[in-house]
């Protein structure tokens, strides 16, 4: 413990060093929108300070501020309901003047453990949104702030700080501060579920009056990736560790409840508890009251209730506060999962091809040595894992930064269906016999002519070919597998990741070791080529396969575009036999260029999203670069001027973006010529943006103007968006709209 | 040449200024920042009252004399202090006064916390103030002291007690203090 002495015996020589560094420099900086900071974190573990929107208090009768604490890497601070031992922050305002509520907003938490112990809160940096409603608008309000909070790590330090933050009255021009405060407000769970694209189905209790179990059901408009849930109750009840199953769009928890002071009995039904469900940047608040029975998983997901879909367990927190050990998944069961999972990916049509590519490719050798096949399929069995362990690398960098991760994502990337598409076609010419030419690497290995010539090299990249194709497919248990590694830490994701590798590279496996399987297999001969044709068939399949998941991502235009060339491909290879040797030169260069053309396609033509689903249309609104200063010229030139202000945190704005502004009649007003939408995005801070949203008394999103003729300053919209709100809003800017949208 | 370091003047008297105000703000506080250092010295003059409602005395300087304890400082809402019970909970057992200091801690949740993991300490005082933590310099808990017969400081743990600790420092330095005996002053304390 030598070390947390240290850390707080460093102030005379550092710590003075960086206070004033600091210091000075928050002076310079703040515009007076913010407190000092109470300290450094040279000094103790945490720091808080006032910050707000706004530079004045204009003429707002609601004042956005916000705590923000900043905690030394490692240590915590609490939600309001901390979960273990702990407490929540909380503000004393003695000493403000011209203040009537500061009402405090809780940001979704994080479960982290600490020694061992479940706790629900923040790590290493928050801010808290308050809503201020002054006494009198326009008056300055004098914050006096006493906050109380505690940061914890291996040590456990309460920190108070007193905090001191004058709003002027003036204008209320957006402060630097504006955006992070809203980034956090976004993170307060909502009770409107519309809003996040979440819903709550319903609650029960389950199990017995000793050990009681409540279970709560959500579900939400795309799969889960990580949800957890919080439950909040009287004091005498502990909840622990959620149990819970994922079935896509659906989630159950199982949350076990025990007296808090060890009584047997547990008081449950009917109390008034709050749920809070978490999944990435959205939350939803409930209230319920279970009763026993009470929620019936059956009819809302018959798979969770037979025990299906992606069971997370209760690891169970050790310790004298841990949570009874709830049944659940183990990750060895998850590893059993995966390693099938990885197994029936091969009997799956974007795998099967391959593999039998791979199987034919050793009947060429002619029933070549066994050693020779042993090393062969090694090989691509490194391949196969190899590429997994890739995968696993991209899924954690994806995750470290925040995004969400799936499976198969990189096939919505058209230049990898692009790409994909081309080596399929490459091969599929050649197992036709259209051309034989020894192409270096990854296609040498599937050139099958050529016996014994195949390297090494060759056999591990048509393993990561493999892994690659399989990708798009998803198998029972892999989803499971997968789902569980998503929600839980580094070496879970690589372990379940290489249980997948393994399990599709299990026949390769099995042929390594018995290689006599194969090399038993008929000697070469006419009957190969049929069965070529026939893999060259299925490569065919594959590749239109892909060509529709393009048509579903991309647009059925440039799926069709990249067919017809894939198809010119294969002509120049049919027409070669026909042309002078001379001229034969010139086909890999007219192969390239088609292939540049290809993968040029996606850019070239416009985007027109067709919903996969089928059900409805998407049009694709074409979103101008936000400029409000050209705002009134085009107004004058007669057209609709919609103003879309959007960031990635903001979960609202991308409701509003998917249930309204991409679809339906909103979709089709909008791509209208006499419309323009304007996008802003206010993923990073931006002083025009928050000038602009200042300058209708905002200082958050999610926000949507609409100009014209008639409206001329801007007519807000709801911050959600309903189609029906939207096309008035059309309608009634300008004569012209209102006549057309009727 | 010398326009150019003309030029960090200003900066050089504005860090300079900077400094000292800071360092007189810091210096003022730094009793309730910096762990101070006790060691060897006499324990600080406290007396504090029970936890309410909680079946052990209070303690008081003077309950330090003539015998060999550990101070320990604790709260509920610490989870290393929850971490580090169980080993209180043996040295206790094994027949060490420990003296258990209920820093900044509402005394029901206090009382809840000994009800539900039980109640090692011989004496407990309620530093619900924290003023008691000041005096020995605590910040952030848990912190322990081990104290001599003569209410002299002897070692200070920061930071939660490990197994490892216990046997290799705590236990044999105890030993060696409870030999000691009384008013052996200026002994090498370890």
């Amino acid at each position: 413990m030598k070390t947390n002495a240290l850390r707080f015996g460093r102030l005379l020589t550092l710590g003075l060093a960086a206070q004033i560094i600091a210091l000075t420099g928050a002076f310079a900086q703040t515009d007076g929108a913010a407190s000092d900071w109470d300290g450094s974190l040279d000094e103790v573990p945490a720091r808080a300070r006032l910050i707000a929107a706004t530079t004045g208090v204009g003429q707002l009768d609601e004042l956005r501020v916000g705590i923000e604490i900043e905690l030394e890497p490692g240590f915590k601070t609490y939600w309001r309901t901390p979960g273990g031992p702990g407490f929540p922050t909380s503000i004393d305002w003695e000493g403000s003047t011209n203040l009537d509520t500061a009402a405090f907003k809780w940001p979704a938490p994080t479960r982290f453990d600490v020694l061992g112990f479940d706790s629900f809160g923040y790590i290493d940096h928050v801010i808290f949104p308050i809503e201020i409603i002054p006494i009198e608008i326009g008056q300055p309000v004098q914050l006096r702030a006493n906050v109380g909070y505690l940061a914890c790590d291996d040590i456990c330090v309460p920190m108070s700080a007193d905090l001191t933050l004058d709003l002027p009255a003036g204008p209320a021009a957006p402060s630097q501060f504006a955006n992070q405060i809203d980034q956090f407000r976004a993170r307060v769970p909502v009770t409107d579920g519309v809003m996040v694209g979440l819903n709550f189905e319903g609650a029960g209790l389950q199990g017995t009056t000793d050990a009681p179990l409540v279970q709560i059901a959500f579900s939400a408009t795309e799969p889960f990736v990580s949800p957890d849930v919080f439950v909040e109750g009287p004091e005498e009840i502990f909840f622990g560790r959620p149990e819970m199953r994922l079935d896509g769009n659906t989630v159950v928890f199982t949350v076990p409840a025990e007296d808090a002071f060890g009584e047997e009995q547990v008081n449950i039904s009917g109390q008034p508890l709050r749920v809070t469900l978490v999944e990435g940047g959205r939350a939803l608040e409930a209230r319920i009251n279970p009763e026993w029975g009470g929620f019936d998983v059956a009819a809302l997901s018959p798979a969770i209730a037979s025990g299906g879909g992606v069971g997370i367990g209760g690891l169970g927190a050790a310790g004298a506060a841990g949570a009874t050990g709830a049944a659940g998944l183990s990750i060895f069961a998850v590893l059993v999962f995966a390693l099938l999972g990885g197994m029936i990916l091969n009997i799956f049509p974007c795998v099967l091809p391959v593999l039998s590519i791979k199987l034919l490719s050793v009947v060429g050798h002619g029933g070549g040595s066994t050693r020779e096949v042993r090393t062969g399929f090694l090989a691509s069995v490194a391949g196969i894992i190899a590429a997994f362990l890739v995968l696993a690398t991209l899924v954690v960098g994806l995750k470290a930064a925040g995004q969400t991760v799936g499976w198969g994502i990189q096939f919505q990337q058209p230049l990898f269906l692009v790409g994909m598409i081309l080596l399929l076609t490459l091969f599929a010419c050649n197992m036709w016999g259209l051309f034989e030419i020894r192409l270096p690497g990854l296609v040498s290995d599937t050139a099958v002519r050529h016996s014994g010539g195949t390297s090494l090299k060759g056999h591990f990249f048509s393993g990561s070919f493999t892994t690659l194709l399989a990708t798009p497919c998803t198998a029972p248990f892999l989803t499971t597998a997968i789902g569980f590694a998503l929600t839980r830490g580094i070496g879970e994701v690589y372990a379940v990741f290489t249980a997948l590798g393994v399990g599709l590279a299990m026949p390769f496996i099995l042929i390594a070791a018995f290689p006599k399987m194969v090399t038993k297999l008929p000697k070469p001969g006419p009957w190969m080529i049929t069965v070529k044709k026939v893999l060259s068939l299925a490569l065919v399949a594959t590749a239109v396969w892909l060509l529709s998941v393009m048509a579903a991502q991309v647009s059925l235009l440039t799926a069709s575009t990249v067919a017809a060339l894939m198809v010119v491909v294969a002509l120049i290879f049919a027409m070669r036999k026909f042309i002078p040797a001379r001229a034969g030169r010139a086909v890999p260069v007219a192969i390239a260029a088609v292939a540049i053309f290809a993968f040029a396609t996606p850019a070239l033509l416009p985007r027109s999203e067709v919903a996969s689903a089928g059900v409805e249309v998407r049009a694709e609104v074409a979103y101008q670069p936000f400029d409000p200063a050209a705002i009134p010229a085009l107004i004058s030139t007669g057209k609709v001027v919609f103003v879309h202000v959007t960031a990635d945190w903001c979960i609202t704005c991308k409701v509003n973006e998917k249930r309204v502004l991409e679809v339906g009649d909103v979709a089709s007003a909008l791509a209208r010529d006499d419309i323009v939408v304007m996008e802003a995005d206010w993923t990073r801070p931006n002083d025009d943006i928050a000038a602009y949203l200042a300058t209708f008394d905002r200082f958050g999103i999610p926000f949507d103007v609409v100009y014209g003729q008639d409206t001329p300053n801007g007519k807000t919209l709801p911050e959600l968006l309903t189609a029906n709100a939207v096309l008035t809003a059309l309608g009634n800017a300008s004569p012209t709209l209102r006549l057309a949208l009727n | 040449m010398p326009k150019r370091l003309l030029a960090f003047l200003p900066a050089l008297i504005a860090v300079g200024v900077g400094g000292f105000f800071l360092w007189a703000l810091v210096s003022g506080r730094d009793a309730s920042i910096l762990p101070s250092v006790l060691i060897n010295e006499p324990a600080p003059q406290f007396a504090l009252a029970p936890v309410e409602d909680v079946d052990r005395p209070g303690v008081s300087r003077e309950d330090l004399l003539g015998q060999v304890t550990l101070v320990n400082f604790f709260a509920s809402w610490c989870i290393p202090c929850l971490a580090e019970h169980p080993l209180i909970t043996r040295m206790a057992e094994d027949g060490l006064p420990v003296f258990g200091i209920n820093y900044k801690n509402e005394p029901t949740e206090a009382r809840n916390w000994l009800r539900k993991y039980g109640n090692p300490y011989t004496r407990i005082g309620s530093d619900y103030d924290g003023r008691t933590g000041i005096e020995f310099g605590v910040v952030a808990l848990p912190e322990s002291f081990v104290i001599d017969q003569n209410g002299v400081i002897r070692y200070k743990q920061v930071g939660v007690i490990t197994p490892d600790d216990l046997e290799n420092i705590i236990l044999p330095l105890i030993a060696v203090l409870q030999k000691e005996g009384v008013a052996n002053e200026g002994a090498d304390p370890l």
